[in-house]
């Protein structure tokens, strides 16, 4: 392999490794000296490139969408009215936007009256879904599960205010329950995630994740 | 130089970060860390074989909250790696496997990972593009809802970050009769997760399991050597406690 096929094969890794190598680097400096002060400006401007190459990257991703959505309608593949209904309101959206940008009158009244009214329907069922979660959940089949009810309750009763009104105690035990055990594990876990994050991003340094063939 | 009060946390970053690289380059040398094996994986191969026996496909979602920047994205890329391993399990076994993503700047990627099982597997002749289906933004949840019910798979997996679509995917799975495989690192819905799961990748095992199911040594020793990190809290743990009971400034030490 020439040493040309190997920068070529190698050079988005290199700028990868160099970029979060950088930038984790000047994150902590402060510019207080000459070598600080170098370091954070580029780091501002860096982090502004990321705003950019996002902008490229949800632009990438429209394309695709809508190339694959095209080609499903033109195959008649299953299901391809649903894409005609993505591309038509894709269409309606960017339309809106133009004319108006994003807090224009046309684009407030389909805001208002689809998106967050569909929203907010949405999250109605959201009660009744849960609630049958938890009917499921709360059990009392093992030690654990008695644990997970008795602790669930607490925390609702003190949520609702006429428990606390009669029964004061309630409220101190909630907040003690929240505030140690809750915390104490959240916290634990907390860690594992950081830890999980750093070997996530030395993986994707080395170009040892793998999304693909 | 140091931002005021960064000095130790700087130093404690660069001391973990040093020891998983250096872990996962002595895979090199054949040292291999020893890791348990995630059930939720082992949930995963469960289900494909499930959904061949049962001749129904398999439906992946990488989350609501597939966001470009910040811990979500992060989590995104392990959820991508988790589809990665499902779509080589349903080339190999011959399952159907349907995708559902919420944002369209992922989808060169999710698309990417779909591919990837069958191309390896010999498969690519199985890869259907119809089977990648947007539900962009708010339809997300009740897009899912819809397909899960139409198409009724026989596993259903929803890991990454997951905002509220836990309770609307895991409770129509059930609905369905479906084994639902989920995982989060986001504490707020990780009960919810929990709840409406029957396999979990808990906190941080959603980040491993892409290494995990990997089998590459090199991999597998990054997620090892984060017990390195687990001892050195768990120490610092112990002696501030002992310190904070002598009495000692330890808040200040801290703080340097």
């Amino acid at each position: 392999m020439s040493i040309f096929t190997t920068i070529r094969r190698n050079i988005d890794r290199a700028f990868l490794t160099f970029f979060m190598l950088f930038l984790l680097i000047a994150y902590p400096l402060a510019p207080t000296t000459d070598f600080g002060k170098f370091m954070t400006s580029w780091y501002t401007k860096i982090t502004g490139w990321i705003t950019v190459l996002g902008a490229w990257a949800i632009m990438i991703g429209v394309f695709a969408l809508v190339r694959n959505n095209l080609k499903n309608i033109y195959k008649r593949a299953e299901g391809w009215y649903y894409d005609a209904v993505t591309i038509v309101s894709f269409v309606i959206f960017v339309v809106a936007g133009f004319m108006g940008g994003s807090t224009g009158p046309i684009m407030t009244w389909l805001t208002t009256n689809v998106t967050r009214a569909v929203s907010t329907a949405l999250l109605g069922i959201e009660a009744f879904l849960a609630t049958s979660a938890y009917y499921r959940a709360y059990r009392l089949k093992t030690l654990d599960a008695a644990i997970l009810l008795i602790s669930s309750l607490i925390v609702l009763m003190w949520m609702g205010p006429v428990f606390g009104y009669l029964f004061p105690q309630i409220n101190d035990l909630a907040v003690w329950l929240l505030l140690n055990p809750n915390s104490a594990a959240q916290r634990a876990m907390f860690v594992g995630i950081g830890l999980g994050l750093i070997a996530l991003a030395v993986r994707s340094m080395l170009g040892r994740e793998r999304y693909g063939a | 130089m140091i931002k005021p009060g960064w000095m130790l946390d700087t130093l404690i970053f660069w001391v973990l970060f040093a020891t998983i690289t250096v872990a996962a380059i002595l895979a090199r040398r054949g040292k291999v860390l020893r890791i348990r094996w995630l059930p939720a994986l082992e949930g995963i191969k469960d289900g494909v074989g499930r959904a061949v026996e049962m001749n129904q496909p398999v439906h992946f979602s990488p989350g609501a909250g597939t966001m470009l920047s910040g811990d979500w994205a992060t989590q995104t890329v392990a959820a991508i790696s988790i589809l990665a391993y499902v779509s080589r399990l349903c080339a190999k076994y011959g399952a159907r496997l349907l995708v559902s993503y919420p944002y369209a700047e992922w989808l060169p990627l999710i698309e990417e990972a779909y591919k990837s099982g069958f191309i390896l597997e010999g498969r690519s002749e199985r890869i259907n593009p119809a089977d990648l289906r947007p539900y962009l933004g708010g339809s997300f949840n009740v897009g899912v809802m819809r397909r899960l019910l139409d198409e009724k798979p026989a596993t259903v997996i929803n890991v990454g970050p997951i905002i509220w679509d836990s309770v609307d995917i895991g409770e129509t799975a059930k609905r369905i009769g479906a084994i639902m495989i989920g995982g989060t690192a986001r504490l707020l819905q990780l009960p919810y997760v929990v709840l409406t799961s029957d396999y979990v990748f808990i906190g941080e095992e959603l980040y491993a399991a892409g290494a995990v199911a990997s089998g590459d040594p090199f991999q597998i020793n990054t997620v090892g050597s984060q017990d390195v990190g687990k001892y050195f809290v768990l120490v610092m743990l112990v002696l501030g406690i002992i310190l904070l009971a002598l009495g000692l400034p330890i808040n200040a030490w801290l703080s340097i």
